[in-house]
Formats: structure tokens, sequence, C-alpha cells
């Protein structure tokens, strides 16, 4: 199961995802984000994982997804507070710079 | 209860009798459209299913007059009277006289009413139900309600139907993409395992291992996000877009940035992550360049076996123009390479997995490496497909 609660702040939209992020439940973030980026006029997007338990590589899909949306519509878009397994999976997967930006534009990431 | 709702009821018994659910899916659609034509008194019925396009309807069951037609008559949607139901998904009821325009499917062809109602699972239209009299007559809302009941059964019949299509075709596919025993390479000892996934069934995980004109081998590992017969598909296009570009750069960082260009302008909605390695002609030294994969394991004979040390770039699909590296090392005495249906499990931390992983492997001949890391797996329901290739030297 997943939940996605999304909170306004000005030009700031964040997402807080909570649950589990595989196969099945992904769209439901894909849809959020999506939307976030695409229609709600926002200019800064923030996905936060803090409460996410699991995520799978159909999650790293979506968020990776996000980014490209975002770059391609001048939206500024952030992943933030991954924590335990999910961080682990990121970042294996050599994307957790690239979401977060705690890198260099090059997009070169440093594993921990 | 009046006359007519005792008649209804018993008319409803007969298209959701339990005796049903015994049958297998074709001979269900088959017993479907024999008691909806007998429940509303109707000369034929079909029950027409979309095919893989979605834009064809295949009469795939029929009773009374249709059934001397054979399955497989396909009408398009938009067309004819049962093509408009699938575009409409909304009930039709048409008399046919000489004012009535109608382009005729051959299942419409002799009739004068027409009655028919959309199939639809989890609000997706999969085809139509479809009714007919020879004789002027009416059909009444009791008998549409009827039709929509038995086509709620064949809407279950339907996706069931589907989704075994699907898995039989994706399977095929990965049959043939995924050899069980990889060709044989001088001087390497190779042994390769793939396990579908419960869950979600069959998807895009693949390995591959060839040898080139220099006489290095390239070896090849990845996993395609997503699952099924797409999934399959796109993994197959980017398995021999890989071999093309092995065969033009001897650098792993170059085929995949060539790969991820490819797959960037030709399937943009794709995401695979993947290592492609190349072993050199003496088998001492081995280049590879990792893209969001799980590093491989490498195993001496001295020492635990270990994680290789590489910053993985970004998965292949993720963003444009994305960076790549390749890393050197001496070839290991053998190489496993993974995908994260092996690993990934809800509530365990990966490292502790990757820690689990390292203690179970103890050497041996690749197929001895396999059957270590696949009794690890054993009695675990794995959710995701798991893809495993093994490497070892032999001199």
């Amino acid at each position: 199961m997943v939940s996605v609660e999304t909170e306004r702040d000005g030009d700031v939209l964040t997402l807080s995802v909570s649950g589990e992020v595989d196969l099945a439940t992904s769209p439901v973030v894909d849809d959020a984000i999506t939307e976030a980026i695409v229609t709600s006029g926002a200019n800064t997007v923030s996905v936060d994982l803090s409460a996410v338990e699991f995520l799978d590589s159909s999650g790293i899909a979506l968020l990776l997804k996000g980014r490209r949306r975002a770059d391609e519509r001048g939206v500024a878009y952030r992943v933030t507070g991954a924590q335990g397994t999910p961080l682990q999976v990121l970042r294996i997967a050599g994307v957790w710079g690239h979401l977060s930006g705690e890198t260099d534009p090059s997009g070169q990431s440093v594993r921990p | 209860m009046t006359a007519n709702g005792d008649r209804q009821l018993r008319r409803l018994r007969a298209v959701t009798d339990t005796e049903l659910a015994r049958l297998d899916i074709e001979d269900l659609l088959a017993e479907l459209a024999a008691r909806a034509r007998a429940a509303v008194g109707a000369d034929t019925s079909t029950i027409l299913l979309l095919d893989q396009t979605g834009r064809e309807l295949v009469a795939t069951a029929a009773s009374g007059l249709a059934a001397q037609l054979g399955p497989g008559v396909r009408i398009p949607v938009g067309t004819s009277f049962a093509g408009r139901i699938a575009a409409t998904t909304e009930p039709l009821v048409i008399e046919v006289d000489a004012g009535t325009v109608l382009n005729r499917s051959p299942i419409d062809e002799g009739l004068s009413v027409l009655a028919g109602v959309p199939i639809t699972a989890s609000g997706k239209v999969l085809g139509v139900l479809h009714v007919g009299s020879r004789d002027p007559r009416q059909f009444s809302d009791d008998d549409l309600d009827l039709l929509r009941v038995v086509a709620d059964r064949a809407g279950m019949a339907a996706q069931a139907r589907n989704a075994r299509l699907e898995r039989q075709a994706t399977v095929a596919l990965q049959r043939s993409l995924l050899p069980a025993r990889p060709p044989h390479v001088a001087g390497l000892d190779v042994a390769a395992h793939y396990l579908p996934g419960a869950e979600v069934g069959v998807g895009g995980d693949w390995y591959d291992l060839f040898t080139l004109p220099s006489g290095q081998v390239g070896v090849a590992i990845g996993d395609v996000a997503g699952s099924g017969l797409r999934a399959a598909v796109v993994m197959g296009r980017i398995r021999s877009a890989l071999r093309a570009y092995a065969i033009e750069s001897e650098d792993p960082a170059d085929v995949l940035t060539r790969l991820d260009r490819k797959i960037q302008l030709f399937e943009p909605d794709a995401f695979a992550t993947a290592i492609y390695a190349v072993i050199d002609p003496s088998r001492s030294t081995m280049t590879a360049s990792v893209a969001g994969h799980l590093p491989p394991i490498l195993l001496d004979p001295v020492g635990a076996p270990r994680e290789l040390v590489v910053t993985a770039d970004l998965p292949l699909g993720a963003y444009p123009n994305a960076p790549r590296h390749s890393v050197t090392l001496p070839f290991p005495d053998a190489l496993l390479l993974y995908t994260d249906g092996l690993i990934e499990r809800r509530g365990r931390p990966l490292d502790v997995a990757i820690k689990q992983l390292l203690e179970t492997l103890t050497g041996g001949t690749a197929d001895e490496l396999c059957a270590q890391v696949m009794a690890l797996v054993h009695g675990d329901p794995v959710a995701d497909d798991i893809a495993l290739l093994a490497i070892c030297r032999t001199d």
C-alpha cells in the first residue's frame, strides 16, 4: 500500500509518499508526481520519501521520470528524506545524487 | 414475487450458475454464449473479444446461427453493430429495416433485431456480447440486464484469458532470448539461471554472453522496469542493440552510452539497469560499466567473496547524456552477476541481503555457484524475476 499527501506552500509543492512503492503501487505515485509537475503550476516540486519503507526498480524509474519531466518544463525537482532500505536502493542504483541534488550537476554521484 | 420477477430470477440463475466456475476459459465462454442466447430467446449469440491491438474484435465463442460461421470473424472497432458497442461502451439495440444504414458484419447477416452489451473488466472494454433475432421482436430492459450479467462473467473470463495469453507469449519470448545453457566459450565455465517471479509474472530480466571477433568475451545482465509482454519485448530490443554496439566498440562505457542514446530516442518510456563487461582474450582482465545495476560479486581462491566496488552510473533511459564510466580489474576466479529480485525483500535491508548472499557463496563450478545462490531463495516466495549468470575461469 502507498499513499501520497500533497501540500502546497506558495510556489512549492511537496508530495509526501508513505508505504511501499512497487510495481503494483507505483502508478499512484507516478500520477501524483506527473500532476504536480505538469498541471499544478508549482515552480518547485519536492518529493519526500521519509515515510517510504520499500522501493523497487519501478519506484526508481518513476522518480527518474519525474526529474526528466521537471527539467523539460523548467520546474525545480528534488527528492528528499529517503532512509533505510530505500536510500540504499537509490544509492546502489547510482541515482540518489541525481535525484536529491546532493552532487554536482555533471551527474557524477558518489557512493558512500 | 410476481410471475415476471420469478421468471427473471430463474433466467438469472441460469446464467450465473456456480457450475460455470468448473469450466476452463474457452468452454466457459462457449457456455456463456449458449446461455445468453437461451435466456433471452435469441436465434444467435456471439462473444467477441478485443485482440491485442485493441483495434479489432475477434469472434471467440458463438451459439446458434453464428456458430456456423466458426470462430475468428474479425470486426474493426467502430464499424458495424458490435464494433460500435466496443467504441461507445454502451448497450445497443437495433431493429433493422429497409431504412437502416448498417455496415453489416458476417455475424449480423440475416438478422432483423440486434442487441448487444460491452464486456468490460476493471473499467476497460474487453469485448462485446451480441445476440440477434431473425424475426422482428423486442428486447426488453430485463433482457439487456441479463446480457449485462453474462457480459460481467465473460469479462472475468476474458481478463483471465488475456493474462494467460500474455504470459504464454512472454514465456515464449523469454525462452527464445535467454538460452538455458549459454554458449560454450574457451577458457570459461558459464552457467545461467532464470526464475520468473510469482507475483508480477515474467518480465524484463536478461543475461547475455558472447564472443567478439577480437576474441574478447562480452557479458551482460540487466533488468527492464515493468513486467509482462511489454517489458519482455523492450528487453529483447535492448539486448540485441547492446550486442550490435558491442561489435562497434570495445569500451563498455561507450557501448552503454550508445545503448542509452538509442533507448532515449526510440523507447522514451523504457528504463533499465544493466552491467556490460568485456573479458580480454587471455581471460586475465575485465572492463565493466555499471548502469544503476547491483554490483557483481567476485570470488578468488584467497579471501572471501566480495562486491565489486564501483560507482554506478545512472540506469539506461534515466536522463539524456548521462556520463558513463568503465572500470578495469583483474578477472577474478569467478564472477557472479544477478538481478534485484534475488535480494530485494520487504522488511530486509539491502546491505543485510547482500551480506547474506556473500556468505552463501563457497565457490566451485559455475553450476555450483548458481545452485548455492538459488538455495538461498528456495522456500522463499519471490515476487520479482531473478536472473543469474555465473562465470568461472577454467585455466
